[in-house]
């Protein structure tokens, strides 16, 4: 089980889980006709390094002016996760169209899902009173937000933050799926 | 031999108390507080949805 902090802060952090959030996928126009696709997820967690966050945080909204925008971000890195009753079955995106291959819960794929022996995917099991069921991060799924938008919305957004060590795990654990190779 | 400690303190003490709420602790809080049926059910069952916005610019 992780640890998990439930006080609001204004600064984005690293480990923030936030719900209802919604992905743009594409925005068209076309001879006045706009179009916009979104995903809404229900979690999402913040994976963007916390030391780049916080510096982001301090040149971008701290009063004391500073030299240049050097350390603001473009965007952060964020993840969806998952209902794992939803992932062992496979269906945890029917509801966008997307059937994923299922993971037997009673057999070796559904233990190693749950020791985070997986790389593709970080278990998660929360303190009951943050009210959210076991669930999973899919690394594969990762996604960009945008600082401010996130910023302005965290408070309303805002379910409650990993904390120290666990976030730092999740952390490690994506660095490391990202940079897999693929042997032949 | 010295009796300085040879680890900084003020890293350990602020670091706090990086342990997780134990099962036990956890159902007795549950019982107090129990969680609201809302909320069970916007985070026990939503899935990942899509949603297409359509608009027609019309002065533009």
């Amino acid at each position: 089980m992780v640890k998990v902090k439930t006080t609001k802060v204004s600064r984005i952090s690293q480990g923030d889980i936030v719900k209802d959030f919604e992905h743009i996928e594409y925005v068209s126009e076309k001879s006045g006709n706009i179009e916009v696709s979104k995903i809404v997820f229900p979690l999402a967690i913040v994976l963007t390094q916390d030391c780049d966050l916080a510096q982001d945080y301090m040149y971008r909204w701290s009063k004391t002016s500073t030299k240049n925008e050097d350390k603001w971000l473009m965007s952060v890195i964020m993840a969806p996760i998952y209902n794992v009753e939803h992932v062992y079955t496979g269906e945890h995106l029917s509801d966008i169209g997307m059937s994923m291959t299922p993971i037997n819960r009673r057999r070796t794929p559904g233990d190693n899902l749950r020791k985070n022996e997986t790389p593709r995917y970080h278990y998660l099991e929360f303190p009951a009173s943050t009210a959210i069921p076991p669930s999973a991060i899919d690394f594969k799924h990762y996604f960009s937000a945008n600082v401010a938008y996130l910023k302005k919305h965290k408070s309303k957004l805002f379910a409650c933050q990993i904390s120290d060590l666990y976030r730092e795990d999740i952390s490690q654990r994506f660095a490391s799926y990202l940079s897999r190779i693929g042997l032949p | 031999m010295s009796n300085d400690d040879i680890f900084g303190s003020e890293y350990v003490n602020n670091t706090g108390d990086t342990s997780s709420a134990q099962k036990k602790s956890e159902v007795k809080s549950l019982l107090k507080e129990p969680v609201k049926e809302e909320d069970m059910e916007k985070y026990g069952t939503s899935k990942p949805r899509r949603v297409l916005i359509k608009a027609t610019i019309t002065n533009g």
